[in-house]
């Protein structure tokens, strides 16, 4: 370019020029509206950082719940814990001073009774029941399960199926042998007729 | 204790009505300045409206953050320009460049064309490839110095450099404008 155009433009032309250019207003409506958006933002920040508090409250809630749960559940429960769960039963030449506190519930204790006096068996617990009945073993110690001769014989048939020595397909189905028995039928009584008594002579 | 909680909260509170009135200046004295920096980079209204408005809101998201509440103009403007080139760069990708007869209809579709209107919307149309084709720098001085008045102090305030870079950038957008729109001081001077 020349120097005589540079000079022809002047900066006042110039910036009269860029100004006039620049000189647009927005419209009416942009202030109103910015307001809002403000507005708009405001309330949104306010519900996000509530939803927040609420989310994570609810989040805690379930965790605590969950862990509970789990805690509760996987409290392990041995094969011994379901055939006793009776606490020790005392010496009976104990020292006085730890009888008065409660033995625990859950001690693990062995199968045999090693107490002479042990008198009757009782049948097996499932472990639902032993759960529930956690309690009551705190209130009441319980009694011995299994007698020390019937161990015994439990335990020698476990030794000669582990040894082979007993064929378990010799042995008795368990599922057949613990069927319940079957329904008694109804008892169909027929029903009474009483025929009227004939007169007999003489009356 | 109850009390002094009380006391906490009313203070808290006190301080955000504060902040809000705070906000509400700002935007009742920097909305249009927000505008027209957006305005000279996407020369269209509804765009730059959006940009402003978009730019406000980013703004009172982090305008408690804002330590030196003195320079909320100048981070507004710096703001709205890189939201403003961002906008433009999607808009080029999306679409061609505009040509005449679409900015006619930008500029003032209801106005009538009569011949001046026609010639002074091509001079203006002349004017804004110019000042496009700056280096980024010398455009925003010239914007900056085109809007609302203001002077090489306001200038270097907004952009956060000493006057004299303001000075010599202005000087040299000047002198590249002068250049490429030497013909319309010819057509001015007719």
């Amino acid at each position: 370019m020349d120097g005589s155009n540079q000079q022809g433009m002047s900066d006042e032309l110039l910036e009269k020029e860029i100004e006039a250019a620049l000189g647009v207003d927005p419209s009416p409506e942009f202030l109103p509206r910015l307001r809002a958006r403000i507005a708009d933002d405001r309330t949104h920040a306010g519900w996000t950082i509530g939803s927040w508090r609420w989310a994570g409250a609810a989040l805690g809630v379930v965790a605590v719940t969950l862990g509970l749960w789990l805690m509760r559940d996987t409290a392990p429960v041995s094969p011994e814990q379901t055939i006793a769960t009776a606490p020790r039963r005392a010496e009976p030449g104990a020292p006085a001073a730890n009888q008065g506190t409660p033995p625990p519930a859950f001690e693990r204790l062995p199968l045999i009774d090693t107490a002479a006096s042990a008198p009757r068996q009782r049948v097996v617990e499932s472990v639902p029941r032993a759960r529930q009945s956690a309690p009551d073993a705190v209130a009441a110690p319980l009694e011995v399960l299994i007698s020390q001769d019937e161990a015994a014989g439990l335990q020698r048939l476990f030794s000669a199926i582990g040894d082979r020595r007993i064929e378990t397909s010799t042995l008795p189905d368990l599922a057949t042998a613990l069927k319940p028995p079957e329904p008694i039928a109804d008892i169909v009584v027929e029903p009474i007729t009483i025929n009227p008594l004939a007169a007999t002579e003489g009356e | 204790m109850h009390e002094h909680a009380e006391r906490l909260t009313g203070s808290l509170v006190t301080a955000d009505l504060e902040l809000e009135r705070e906000f509400e200046a700002r935007l009742a004295d920097s909305s249009r300045l927000a505008f027209r920096v957006a305005f000279s980079v996407l020369r269209q209204r509804e765009d730059a409206e959006d940009i402003a408005q978009e730019a406000f809101a980013k703004a009172y998201r982090s305008f408690r953050q804002l330590r030196d509440r003195t320079r909320f103009r100048a981070w507004l403007v710096r703001m709205t320009w890189r939201m403003a080139l961002d906008r433009q760069r999607s808009n080029r990708r999306r679409s061609t460049h505009i040509v005449a007869a679409g900015i006619q209809a930008r500029l003032g579709r209801y106005e009538e064309a009569t011949a001046d209107v026609v010639v002074a919307r091509e001079r203006a149309e002349h004017l804004w490839n110019a000042i496009e084709a700056l280096p980024e720098k010398l455009r925003l001085v010239v914007v900056l110095a085109g809007i609302e008045g203001h002077d090489m102090h306001e200038v270097s305030a907004l952009l956060e450099v000493p006057e004299g870079t303001v000075k010599s950038r202005l000087f040299l957008a000047r002198k590249q404008l002068k250049e490429r729109l030497s013909w319309m001081a010819a057509t001015s001077r007719e």
